[in-house]
């Protein structure tokens, strides 16, 4: 892993990836989506909108993958200072973030055929609107520093935080949940079939990909910025 | 160990210098929870339901204003850097604004919650509750709130960031404590919830301080 | 009060270079300096002088390069730096006392270390009522607190009249002569023994 540290070594390793990345993501996404949207059998209980299912759960897993993400690389930054830690973490989180509104917009579309209206306070979905604003509180302390180290330290150091809050906050919502009872509002009322689990599947490689295509490109963005900046400040 | 009770003497001195400062949080927590009432209606059921979580919420927005000026007074007048250079350990010295930043504004809370409750028309065996609750959740708002407070030492919109960082991170304490009253009144116990609201009290403690010198330490160079 | 400083001392920097808000300020700055001597750093403003005072003191770490210190205790050293260090709120005689518990300081009463810059009168005045010259003298006592023998002062003529000068020279030279270091910056002629000077000039990038 620390041989990645090194820019020019992450550069050629992402070329290599990248192509890859592209290819599982075509080849998942178009099955995915053929599967989800029209192959794979509706619901017995909610009928066609349970499809919806196959954007919502994926892009809930991305955005709790991007955050681990995050908070592994900013841990990395923090104690080994390699500047491609702290990269990869800024790079992962508005995708995160991203991800994260997905996952709380089709919650909303989903929730009013589902329950009849359009937000409710789930534990899961009020889990992720917590996530966002963590999201969001990263990507504001990083930018709110004139001197660009002090925000990247800033940031790692908040990303951490936050990810050891991340399963205390679950772990409230969940018990703050069950004391209010909101029972009709569980989204465990899914019995997932084999024929669900496929396509769910394909989306999920499809999303993971995608993050992965994304990532790069930001990386790779971010490494040129820093060369440009090296090389302008010699001039 | 001593370093430490001259910073809090120092501190306490000063906010006991600067009344007005301090009365002016106390006054905010008890002027917002009664705007309540004019908002939401004088029903004494109405009231009594929401009552733990009006509390609760102002509490934690006077925690927040009281934070505003915790690190900036010292760094601006130098003796925040000072301190650094002086064979006090930075670990101390967040220890230190800690306890005297929770002196100055939970205490107080604790000491006014009573009367907000009977503000609220809440029943009388809620009033225990909800001062164990804000004692054993209050220090938690410090320490967290320190962290928050020196990421944030040298950014651009300081104040909306401060809460915008803090506020996610409160949720956890906010949800116990006011479950810790809501369960009375459906008189169930409430022990297991103090023992979660201390589980937070101890993980604050064990990780707070660390991030808090950190992020001063990054702040100065 | 004529204690001798019973370790030797030192200052040494190595290849230092120092930056600030992001962008290199100054590079490959080395001297050494031992017990006895003092250190002038100059050079027009923004050219790095509080960075490397700041370096030195410990408060920020070098860009690269290091610095060694004997002794290596932090007691051992103190700063002065353009902000005061003293709370408005409290009296002098308050400011200082706190000062002296934090550095563990017991020997030394608060009237010792103040009538050395002629504070004696202003001793139960709030700070936050007096002039810029009698703070930054109490900044000043601030170092002479507890016998520390590296000193570190920004700028420590600043605010000060002829007459104080002469005070503060007189205490640079007593702390000189018992052994101890000092660094400091100024824009103006000083009548201290300097041993070494930096220009910031040369070694700005």
């Amino acid at each position: 892993m620390h041989a990645l540290a090194n820019p020019n070594k992450f550069l050629k390793i992402a070329k290599i990836i990248q192509p890859f990345a592209i290819i599982i993501f075509v080849f998942s996404i178009i099955p995915g989506l053929l599967f989800a949207l029209i192959v794979s059998p509706p619901d017995y209980q909610q009928g066609e909108t349970v499809r919806i299912m196959y954007i919502h759960v994926p892009s809930a897993w991305m955005g709790l993958f991007s955050y681990a993400i995050m908070a592994i690389c900013s841990g990395s930054y923090l104690i080994w200072r390699y500047p491609i830690a702290n990269m990869i973490a800024r790079a992962s989180a508005p995708i995160g973030a991203i991800f994260t509104t997905l996952c709380l917009l089709s919650g909303m579309l989903w929730g009013e055929p589902m329950w009849g209206t359009p937000w409710v306070w789930d534990a899961r979905l009020t889990s992720m609107l917590v996530l966002l604003f963590l999201y969001i509180g990263y990507i504001a302390i990083g930018n709110a520093y004139e001197n660009p180290e002090q925000g990247n330290k800033a940031s790692a150091i908040l990303a951490l935080v936050g990810s050891v809050n991340l399963p205390i906050i679950k772990f409230s919502v969940d018990w703050w949940n069950t004391l209010h009872q909101p029972s009709i509002f569980s989204m465990e009322g899914i019995s997932l079939d084999s024929s669900m689990i496929t396509p769910l599947f394909l989306m999920v490689i499809a999303f993971q990909s995608y993050y992965i295509i994304l990532l790069l490109i930001n990386v790779n963005t971010q490494i040129i910025d820093s060369k440009i900046r090296a090389i302008s400040l010699r001039l | 160990m001593n370093a430490i009770l001259t910073i809090i003497n120092r501190d306490l001195r000063i906010s006991f210098l600067h009344r007005a400062d301090s009365l002016l949080v106390a006054g905010f927590f008890v002027i917002t929870v009664m705007l309540f009432p004019f908002g939401i209606g004088p029903e004494p059921g109405l009231l009594e339901r929401v009552g733990a979580g009006i509390i609760w919420v102002t509490a934690l927005l006077a925690t927040l204003l009281s934070l505003n000026h915790l690190f900036s007074e010292d760094e601006r007048d130098g003796t925040l850097e000072l301190l650094l250079t002086s064979p006090v350990e930075i670990y101390s010295i967040v220890i230190a604004k800690t306890l005297s930043h929770w002196l100055t504004s939970g205490l107080p809370l604790i000491i006014l919650s009573p009367l907000l409750v009977a503000a609220l028309q809440m029943p009388s065996n809620t009033i225990l509750p909800m001062i164990i609750g804000l004692l054993l959740g209050t220090p938690t708002l410090s320490m967290i709130g320190i962290v928050g407070s020196t990421l944030t030492l040298n950014a651009r919109l300081r104040g909306i960031l401060m809460p915008l960082i803090i506020l996610p991170l409160y949720i956890p304490i906010l949800i116990f404590g006011v479950g810790c009253v809501d369960v009375e009144s459906m008189n169930f116990s409430s022990d297991r919830l103090y023992m979660v609201l201390l589980g937070f009290l101890i993980i604050s403690f064990t990780l707070c301080p660390w991030a808090a010198s950190t992020a001063l330490k990054m702040s100065f160079e | 009060m004529s204690k001798e400083f019973t370790s030797e001392s030192h200052l040494k920097a190595y290849n230092l270079s120092g930056s600030r808000s992001g962008q290199i300020v100054f590079s490959n700055i080395s001297f050494t300096i031992r017990e006895g001597q003092c250190l002038k750093i100059i050079g027009p403003n923004g050219s790095g002088k509080s960075t490397l005072l700041s370096i030195l003191a410990g408060l920020i770490k070098p860009h690269s390069g290091n610095i060694s210190r004997s002794p290596i205790e932090t007691n051992s050293i103190r700063y002065s730096g353009h902000k005061s260090g003293l709370k408005d709120a409290l009296t002098i005689k308050e400011n200082i006392n706190f000062w002296r518990k934090i550095y563990g300081c017991n020997s030394d009463s608060v009237e010792e270390v103040t009538t050395n810059l002629s504070l004696q009168n202003v001793l139960n005045t709030y700070t936050g009522l007096l002039s810029a010259g009698v703070k930054k003298r109490a900044s000043l006592a601030i170092v002479t607190i507890g016998h520390a023998p590296i000193w570190i002062l920004d700028e420590p003529y600043a605010s000060l009249d002829k007459e104080n000068i002469k005070l503060l020279d007189g205490l640079i030279n007593i702390h000189l002569n018992k052994g101890g270091i000092v660094a400091f910056s100024s824009h103006q002629e000083s009548q201290l023994p300097i041993t070494t000077s930096i220009d910031m000039h040369q070694y700005t990038v």
